[in-house]
């Protein structure tokens, strides 16, 4: 079932399209009240017969709704209304012939592919040793030249062998999507609020100092398509993962998930993965006219294979994006979803506690897709799809240790931080944080602390009694 | 699977983008003075590195146009190969090689077009109507919405063509929310903050003239967007604007990004017919784009587009307040060899305002033709639009804007009006919106004061004299 061949993604993609055909719509009759049945004498035996089926419930909110509409009409009035809705109905599909079935690129450009060309290094003016650059003047650097965790800055795989790199984090500017646009900024933005790669106080542990950890660069996308920029999305990660190093990437929207998700599992294709995703939205949706967007990331990477729905743990669901066909979906492929619901009814401890205990159930390595709308919008204002009622930053925090830390982490993303949301410097420091909270656990594992919900014991006692 | 050719068979569009492609080479920018230059001689002391290069190689490393982006003058070059290994001579080559390679389209390697899933079922979900019969019935006309629902102009709302005809309607005022055409930041929340911020059609002042009350206006609602496709959306917004121009009411459109510009301009052309339409382009960016693009359409190129599909030639247009970093010279001359007439900041600063302002309203009515006015706020200084996306310093004022929108939508037969890139998100004040609503309200006021019969440089005389003495007639200027 679970098909992982390294067949590039736009083309599996462009397949996927043919593939997911959608299930027939349900052709179980609602039955029709008497009342409401008597009123239907001017229509044929089709037009009944629709009013009984699901379809005229993509146009009314509801059948409640649908036989208030009928009751309050005449029959002649109700001949014109269920017309007009089955033209609706109709309106919504593909008209071959009338609508654009693809959208076509300008292959004559002189520059179609330029902004995915990595620079070799040979034709570098000035020539260098392979290896991760130091660009900071002082032995103890306060800011400086921003880069993720202030850390030097790697630009090829070679870079990431020599430096026995451990964590390369890597931007992907990228704003597309359909939250608010600024992740073209959020790399930068999380560059320069230089708090990630600190000590921290909890475990006692500094993962600046415990791991190689380099800056990658960005990843270069193209601006105006998502879809173009995928397989370099891809290329990139595994080219990062591959390497042995663990990529940590910042968004970008969350359709980058996909390439993400993929390219880390195909860098070690028999091991599977279990991904962590944490965010205000589920992100599977299913009969959205384009290839690839934020919102039904989840549903390519469990339809194509790359993951199965039973490794996937989903945390912090609370946005009306998910109906309940959307759990139901969810449930049949066996996703572990923790709902802001499930924390209102069992605590978060308790749904902490089962999380951990899922994510660590299968022994695989974990994948973190991290969405900064899991945070409450108080703590992360610059979310692209803020939603209300979120995690706090003291709940997201201990997970995201417990999780580095108790597993092996084979690759995380932090995504759909829109900094010009937040006039504040919140946001950032809080994704910041975030990302320090699992670089943490990654340094805590080498160095050999991995006990279950550790923490230094000087750091929760004075001692002085 | 099966069906995998299907929908390369969309055959229609194949013969758009043919034509498209045909156009692009007739319009092509000639690099004029682009001559050869005559192959690189390498002194005799690097025979030895360049002897284990093929002909191809070698041929490739003495060409100076394809190595100056790399070793911009021949001395850098042979510094750059005298510090190189033989090997890594060769390697040399072969990377510049393969970045043209990889820069280019490839068939095969790359998608020369972006799929769309025609198997959902929602495929065209985000512009289905919603019937009337849905609602209980109204006459058709505008809908007078009182107590506080945020309108345009505080405007009554039509939401059909009937009910712009049957309301006699002068100026319909529409959402085009489409923030994509940019790739980046927020022009989709325009129409909201201009609806709620208000200040678009009040007592103008300078004239005393009340847009609200000389004309018949409307909010016609948002234009349905897709914010994953820009082309998508444009068929749309063609459409709508197009239903809206049908009527003969002014169409004014609340952006969303610039590419808007494609759509809007279309559609008047599709009304009034080629050849008739001037577009005055307000910008710090010219919008051109040149066809050099992978992508048909973004922000950066509507006017290149409408170009490309013969909707307009570049003698229709006039631009004010270019600032940005491009165009280059040559693309400059190329504007000017398509007939564009533009007027830079570099203008203003060396002839001034009112010169250029002269000369441009001058163009326009020499034109003598409809015009459709596209105000992109960035041509206005950022510290009175922080909220846009590609601001660039030294813009406008608004007291430079107001009297040429002013005097242009008075001077002749406005037939559309668009103002694109309010990126409300950027702008955590009012000014954003302060600005843009005066700029809409003075175009409005100039419709009205042709209505009235005043000429474009009426102002209300009771407004620009206290009249306590008799100060302008002993000071004739």
């Amino acid at each position: 079932m679970t098909h992982r061949t390294k067949r590039h993604l736009m083309s599996a993609l462009a397949l996927a399209v043919f593939v997911s055909v959608h299930s027939s719509p349900l052709l179980a009759q609602a039955s029709i009240p008497a009342d409401i049945r008597s009123k239907l004498d001017l229509l044929t035996q089709e037009q009944v017969e629709f009013l009984g089926t699901d379809q005229p419930l993509r146009v009314i909110a509801s059948r409640e709704k649908l036989y208030q509409d009928l009751e309050r009409r005449t029959p002649e009035q109700i001949e014109q209304y269920v017309s007009d809705m089955i033209d609706a109905v109709e309106a919504h599909a593909y008209r071959p012939g009338v609508d654009m079935a693809m959208i076509p690129l300008n292959p004559e450009s002189s520059r179609f592919n330029s902004f995915k060309v990595v620079h070799p290094e040979i034709l570098k003016e000035r020539l260098r040793e392979p290896g991760p650059v130091n660009v900071h003047r002082y032995i103890n650097q306060w800011a400086g030249i921003p880069t993720f965790a202030g850390a030097p800055v790697a630009v090829t795989p070679e870079d990431l062998i020599a430096g026995n790199v451990d964590v390369a984090i890597a931007g992907i500017p990228q704003s597309m999507s359909s939250g608010s646009r600024d992740g073209r900024n959020a790399p930068n933005v999380i560059r320069a609020m230089h708090v990630a790669g600190n000590l921290d106080v909890y475990a006692m542990v500094d993962p600046g100092a415990v791991l190689n950890i380099v800056d990658y660069g960005d990843i270069a996308v193209d601006r105006m398509s998502l879809e173009r920029g995928l397989d370099h999305v891809y290329d990139m990660v595994l080219e990062m993962a591959d390497t042995g190093a663990v990529p940590f990437l910042i968004g970008g929207d969350h359709s980058l998930m996909y390439p993400n998700v993929k390219a880390v599992q195909m860098s070690d294709p028999d091991q599977a993965l279990t991904v962590v995703h944490l965010g205000a939205n589920y992100n599977a949706e299913r009969t959205r006219a384009h290839a690839i967007s934020d919102r039904d990331a989840v549903y390519r990477l469990i339809t194509e294979g790359v993951i199965d729905g039973s490794d996937l743990i989903q945390v912090g669901l609370r946005g009306s994006q998910a109906s309940r066909e959307s759990f139901e979906w969810l449930r049949e492929n066996e996703v572990r979803y923790y709902t802001m619901a499930a924390v209102e009814a069992n605590g978060w401890q308790e749904v902490m506690a089962s999380i951990i205990e899922q994510a660590g159930g299968a022994g695989n390595p974990l994948y973190l897709s991290l969405d900064v709308s899991v945070l409450d919008p108080v703590e992360m204002t610059a979310a692209g799809r803020a939603v209300p009622n979120g995690l706090t930053i003291r709940e997201v925090t201990p997970l995201l240790r417990r999780l580095c830390a108790e597993n092996e982490v084979a690759g995380l993303e932090l995504m759909d931080f829109a900094p010009m949301l937040d006039l504040s410097y919140v946001s950032a420091m809080n994704a910041n944080y975030m990302l320090n909270a699992c670089l943490t656990g990654i340094a805590m594992r080498k160095q050999g602390i991995t006990e279950e919900n550790y923490l230094d014991p000087t750091a929760v006692d004075h001692g002085q009694n | 699977m099966k069906n995998n050719s299907r929908t390369f068979k969309a055959l229609w569009l194949a013969i758009a983008v043919g034509l498209g492609a045909y156009a692009s080479v007739v319009l092509a920018q000639e690099d004029e003075g682009e001559e050869a230059d005559a192959p690189v001689e390498f002194p005799a002391s690097l025979d030895d590195k360049l002897a284990g290069l093929s002909e191809a190689q070698l041929a490739y490393l003495k060409d100076s146009s394809k190595t100056r982006r790399y070793a911009s003058t021949t001395e850098d070059l042979i510094e750059a190969l005298e510090k190189r290994s033989a090997e890594q001579v060769e390697a040399y080559v072969d990377a510049m090689i393969w970045v043209e390679d990889q820069t280019s389209f490839e068939q095969g390697r790359d998608m020369a077009w972006l799929p769309l899933n025609t198997e959902s079922p929602d495929f065209n979900a985000w512009t289905v109507r919603r019937p009337r019969s849905f609602d209980p019935d109204r006459e058709p006309g505008p809908v007078s919405l009182p107590r506080g629902i945020p309108t345009f102009a505080g405007a009554p709302v039509a939401l059909t063509p009937e009910d712009l005809i049957a309301g006699e309607v002068n100026v319909a005022i529409v959402g085009a929310p489409l923030n994509m055409g940019s790739g980046w930041r927020d022009a989709g929340y325009g129409p909201l903050v201009m609806r709620t911020s208000g200040g678009m059609a009040g007592n103008d002042q300078y004239t005393q003239i009340s847009p609200s009350r000389e004309l018949n206006i409307v909010d016609y609602g948002d234009i349905a967007i897709d914010n994953d496709s820009t082309e998508r959306s444009m068929q749309h917004v063609r459409e709508v604007v197009r239903e809206i121009a049908e009527t003969g009411a002014i169409p004014f459109i609340i952006g969303g990004d610039h590419s808007l510009e494609y759509p809007n301009v279309a559609a008047l052309v599709d009304v009034y017919g080629k050849g008739n339409v001037s577009v005055i382009h307000f910008d710090a960016h010219h919008d051109v784009g040149m066809g050099d693009s992978p992508h048909h359409i973004s922000h950066g190129q509507p006017i290149y587009r409408l170009m490309r599909d013969r909707h307009i030639t570049g003698s229709d247009y006039i631009q004010v307040g270019l600032r940005s970093g491009g165009p280059s010279e040559s693309g400059y001359r190329w504007m000017r060899e398509q007939g564009f007439k533009y007027h830079s900041m570099a203008e203003v600063e060396r002839y001034g305002w009112e010169y250029v302002m002269d000369r441009v309203l001058d163009e326009a009515k020499r034109d003598g033709r409809k015009l459709h006015v596209s105000f992109d706020v960035d041509v206005l200084d950022p510290s009175y639009i922080v909220g846009t996306g590609t601001p660039v310093s030294g813009g406008l004022t608004p007291r430079e804007a107001i009297p040429i929108v002013r005097k242009l939508c008075a001077q002749q037969e406005l037939v559309g009006f668009d103002i694109v890139e309010i990126a409300p998100a950027l702008d955590p004040t009012y000014t954003t919106a302060l600005h843009s609503a005066a700029i809409i309200k003075a175009c409005l006021v100039g419709v009205a004061m042709r209505k009235l019969g005043h000429d474009i440089d009426y102002l209300n005389p009771v407004t620009i004299d206290h009249a306590q003495d008799n100060y302008h007639e002993e000071n004739q200027q």
